[in-house]
């Protein structure tokens, strides 16, 4: 079977792009018919993940896989390469699983939909792209051609008046560290190419050049690009774009904004940064190390000040974002391999909180926790839910997002012992704001009667279908994380034994 | 002295026998957009008033002939230049006749329904001065020899300055035109008496022989003094042309005051005839002394990216954003000028392609949505404008994103290519990349709020922004034409970045060939 010869990549990449195209240009055709055309793109496009990842399940494969190769614009270095290795592919198949989960979702959007799922199929798309990229610059393009789907998200679907703003803001912080990046990739194309050879930004071929820099060069190289990760991860003085684009992002949206590009951020601190200059990054590492963890403390205590479900979730998602760059700079198996899982586990559990949490706001037309309260017994089934992707938030043993959080607390134990102590102080403090969470919707005393939606039922049919996957995803991984680390974990250790060799080859 | 400056510039047969030939062919395009002014001017007279509506048809298909004559335009054969070494006919001219001409007719086919809404009636003048515009725009940008350009900047100037108070009725159109004349004038003289100086001191006005002299004596001398006022002077002329800061002053009152189809010709077309004939005059002619004028344009550009930018921010009428915008971009323009390598060359004349299609098609859309008396300027009338006419945000929207530098179109390429110019050529002209990058992201912000008043602001009042009549609710079909060219060319030109850059290059590639074709 000549599977290989078939761009597969290339079409994982661009078929949600060409749906989005054909839904903004299709204005005559029925909108019922335009969603389930959406969806069985997202579908397909699911499918395409799975089977880019399926050569490296079951054995011991390493390196990219699949991949294609086209001459673009060469005088500054710029091919079209897209690859696959299997840390890429497991977070292609989230985010094709995630753009699934947004566009079956987003279903009930009232205005514009067909522009909604348009939208979401092409940041699903750049996002994609992000992951599949193996060319610095084409990295570069895909990484800002996310940025325009995901201001629409937020600009024309917010939820409050303030959407504009925390729209621009978004755009401004990540622009603001992405161009930094840019600068980096074009000094790397004019500066490592050797003497009397072509400008490259070929991932693989950029990795070898790196190692003749010298290492204050190699410094301000990782910093460029810790510009555009730090933003987009984010870490902690960097965050404030993110409590306002997420509280104001709808639903739908977030399971994209807050599931899927965050982890942009976290594998460009791996793939760019740790393996790109692992000299520089062992350098930065205690640094960064500093600021995940103050991420990770500071977003637990915030989320626990927090009254707006919303505003606790997007807290609580920064600052497990924090704990996953902390895997990454421990920059050891079982920190990066725990962060990898981490990725995958935060990227289902915050979305399906988002979308429960908007759930219950169709039900109860507040955010507000202290409005809410004692729902337990009129919508059993919904509160159910909530607690088990409370719990699995939290961290419990049995649910998907323990085995991240053991790994890279144990990685970050072999990095420093210290941090990996303050790391589960903040464990404890997530387990505190979440219980605080759904012990302030679910139980205690009734809510004010008038604020609530008396004719709304428990989970309805399309709810069931949207929850009841992911919930079994997470019981999943929760039982065996051996499917993603058992794939993953020849491939992170054969990266890092490379890197290590080449920075201390020099 | 004079004798022996003579002395120096050798006469050879060949020299001898271009005298007597004249290569008429090489000037195809200006003698259809020249000679268009008078078929235009003949078409006023002769045409009846009902008839009145051909001219513009007539002026747009003698600047689409002027553009596509670059086809069969004569090139000699080893690049080099025409008529008494006047004219430079090579890649480098006919690529910029493409810019030029092309865009001049795309402004051409957007006008009449801008001046039928404004009631202009003198259609015939209007035409004709467009194209005597275009005509001195690409003449500019093959001038090889200072008299030339002199006169090439004058022809396209005067007729800007009718242009720009065209609208009869308007106050502001008149101060624009006004003020264009009264400080153009003046930097002209100011650039007029450089090339003097520099006459002076070289003893030439051709391109190639003060060169030549510069090669050799750089500014050694006596004559060192002369050609360093001489290019000081040439330099504030430039630098008031593509409205550098702190010489931008003129720019947003003129850019606002003037009829929008003139502003997009001053926006696209003058910016790129200065830029292109600076590319020959600063890196070629002024080449051997580098190190004397890249300081200066290395200032001019890091305050002319800050300025520009930062006043963009608060401006309220979209013209005047737009102006401030093209003040930001002469600044991105610079870089390409002063990290003088083979990349920033090509790269500078793709950007300048690029700047072109964005920057028309931002123009086409303010046209399409002003109002008859001027309204409709403000960044407020533009909320809600994805409701009234999607595809009319669509194409702002796309040409803002790509002047903003957001891939995959053409203004992220022309800015990755300029600034990696300014990486590769080393040394402190990395400052001009990074000041280039951080001034990117405040240009996103003043962009970015046009795209938010579109999608997401809604109107003040709605009963006012309501189209009057069916027809104010779609633009002409010509008028879509242009849009529908200038969004394609963005993301055309972005995706098929190479083929673009190649061209380009090819066009660049005589910049360092006049060095060596004239050399020995």
């Amino acid at each position: 079977m000549t599977f290989s010869d078939f761009p597969l990549v290339t079409i994982t990449i661009f078929l949600p792009f060409v749906a989005a195209t054909f839904l903004l240009t299709a204005s005559k055709l029925n909108i019922r018919a335009l969603y389930w055309l959406s969806v069985l793109v997202a579908v397909v496009n699911l499918v395409l993940a799975f089977v880019l990842l399926s050569p490296f399940l079951g054995n011991a494969t390493t390196g990219f896989k699949w991949g294609e190769e086209v001459s673009w614009v060469k005088q500054i270095g710029l091919r079209y390469q897209v690859s696959v290795d299997s840390i890429s592919a497991w977070l292609i198949v989230l985010t094709a699983l995630l753009g699934l989960v947004a566009v079956f979702a987003g279903g009930g959007v009232a205005e514009r939909p067909r522009y909604f799922w348009a939208a979401l199929l092409s940041l699903e798309g750049a996002v994609i792209g992000v992951f599949a990229s193996t060319n610095l610059l084409l990295f570069y393009i895909f990484w800002e051609v996310m940025l325009i789907p995901a201001y629409f998200l937020i600009s024309s679907w917010g939820e409050t008046n303030f959407r504009v703003r925390a729209a621009i803001r978004f755009v401004l912080f990540t622009l603001a560290g992405s161009l930094f990046m840019l600068v980096g990739i074009l000094f790397l194309a004019f500066v490592t190419t050797p003497a009397g050879a072509e400008f490259s930004l070929d991932y693989l071929q950029v990795q070898k050049n790196i190692a003749n820099l010298s290492p204050e060069t190699q410094n301000w190289l990782f910093l460029a690009f810790a510009a555009a990760f730090i933003v987009k991860v984010p870490l902690l003085p960097f965050h404030s774009w993110l409590p306002d684009a997420y509280a104001e992002a709808p639903a739908p949206a977030l399971a994209l904004i807050a599931g899927a590009m965050p982890k942009t951020g976290a594998y460009g601190f791996l793939r760019f940064g740790v393996f790109l200059f692992p000299a520089a990054a062992a350098e930065f590492a205690p640094w960064l190390s500093a600021l995940a963890l103050g991420g990770f403390i500071y977003g637990a205590l915030a989320a626990l000040g927090e009254r707006d479900i919303k505003r606790v979730l997007a807290y609580s998602s920064f600052s497990h974002m924090g704990f996953i760059a902390l895997g990454i700079f421990a920059i050891n198996s079982q920190g990066v391999n725990g962060a990898v899982l981490q990725m995958i586990n935060h990227g289902i559990v915050t979305p399906a909180l988002f979308l429960a949490a908007a759930a219950l706001y169709t039900r109860t037309g507040t955010n507000r926790l202290d409005l809410l309260g004692g729902l337990q017994d009129r919508w059993p089934r919904l509160g159910a839910l909530f607690l088990v992707l409370c719990l699995a938030s939290l961290g419990l043993p049995g649910l998907n997002q323990f085995a991240g959080e053991f790994l890279i607390i144990g990685g970050s134990f072999l990095a420093s012992p210290i941090y990996a102590a303050i790391a589960v102080v903040g464990v404890v403090l997530a387990a505190w704001y979440f219980m605080r969470l759904f012990q302030g919707a679910w139980h205690g005393p009734k809510p004010d009667l008038l604020q609530i939606n008396a004719g709304a039922t428990d989970m309805r049919r399309a709810e069931f279908v949207l929850f009841v996957p992911l919930v079994l995803l997470i019981v999943l991984l929760g039982v065996a994380p051996s499917l993603v680390t058992g794939v993953l974990d020849p491939t992170v250790n054969e990266w890092l034994r490379q890197t290590t060799q080449l920075a201390l080859g020099r | 002295m004079i004798s022996s400056i003579l002395a120096q510039v050798k006469i050879t047969q060949a020299d001898l026998d271009a005298l007597g030939k004249v290569e008429w062919g090489a000037l195809w395009p200006a003698w259809l957009a020249g000679g268009g002014v008078l078929v235009v001017l003949l078409a006023d007279m002769v045409l009846p008033k009902s008839q009145r509506w051909l001219i513009s048809w007539v002026a747009f298909v003698m600047l689409a002939l002027a553009t596509a004559s670059t086809l069969w335009m004569d090139m000699p054969q080893n690049g080099a230049a025409v008529f008494q070494n006047m004219i430079s006919a090579d890649e480098m001219s006919r690529f910029l006749a493409v810019i030029v001409l092309g865009v001049s007719a795309l402004i051409v086919l957007a006008s009449p329904d801008y001046l039928s809404r404004i009631g202009i009636e003198a259609t015939g003048e209007y035409y004709a001065l467009i194209m005597a515009a275009a005509t001195g725009m690409w003449l500019l940008t093959v001038a090889a020899h200072f008299m030339v350009f002199f006169v090439a900047l004058e022809l396209f100037s005067l007729a800007l300055y009718i242009l720009c108070g065209f609208l009869p009725r308007s106050i502001r159109s008149h101060e624009s035109g006004f003020k264009y004349f009264l400080l153009s004038s003046f930097a002209s003289a100011f650039l007029l008496y450089g090339i003097a100086l520099i006459f002076g001191a070289t003893g030439s006005t051709a391109y190639s022989q003060v060169q030549q002299y510069l090669a050799t004596n750089h500014i050694a001398g006596n004559n060192g003094i002369l050609v360093l006022f001489g290019l000081g002077m040439v330099t504030v002329g430039f630098a008031f042309k593509i409205s550098a800061i702190p010489f931008h002053m003129w720019t947003p009152d003129v850019y606002e005051g003037a009829p929008t189809p003139v502003t997009a010709l001053m926006a696209v077309g003058t910016k790129t005839a200065i830029v292109a004939a600076f590319l020959r005059v600063f890196t070629g002619v002024f080449g051997p002394i580098g190190d004397q004028w890249k300081p200066i344009l290395f200032t001019l550009a890091i305050i002319t990216m800050i300025g520009g930018n930062l006043l963009a921010v608060s401006q309220q009428n979209i013209k005047r954003l737009l102006a401030y915008s093209a003040v930001a971009h002469a600044g991105y323009l610079m870089i390409g000028l002063v990290a003088d390598n083979t990349l920033s060359r090509s790269g500078l004349l793709f950007y300048l392609l690029g700047y072109t299609v964005m920057t028309l098609g931002a123009f086409a859309v303010v046209m399409a949505v002003e109002g008859p008396q001027g309204e409709n300027l403000q960044l407020s009338d533009y909320a809600g404008l994805n409701k009234r006419h999607p595809w009319l945000a669509a194409v702002m929207t796309v040409s803002l994103l790509s002047l903003a530098g957001i891939p995959p179109t053409v203004g992220f390429f022309g800015k990755a290519f300029l600034f990696g110019a300014a990486i590769q050529s080393g040394g402190w002209n990395i400052a001009l990349a990074i000041v280039g990058i951080v001034t990117s992201v405040i240009a996103a912000f003043y962009y970015f709020r046009i795209i938010v008043q579109m999608y997401a602001a809604q109107p003040i009042n709605e009963m006012e922004i309501e189209p009057a009549s069916p027809r104010a609710g779609r633009p002409a079909p010509s008028l879509g034409f242009v849009l529908f060219v200038a969004v394609v060319a963005t993301l055309g030109l972005g995706i098929l970045a190479n083929f673009a850059l190649d061209w380009a290059n090819t066009a660049a590639s005589v910049i360092g060939q006049i060095a060596t074709t004239r050399g020995s």
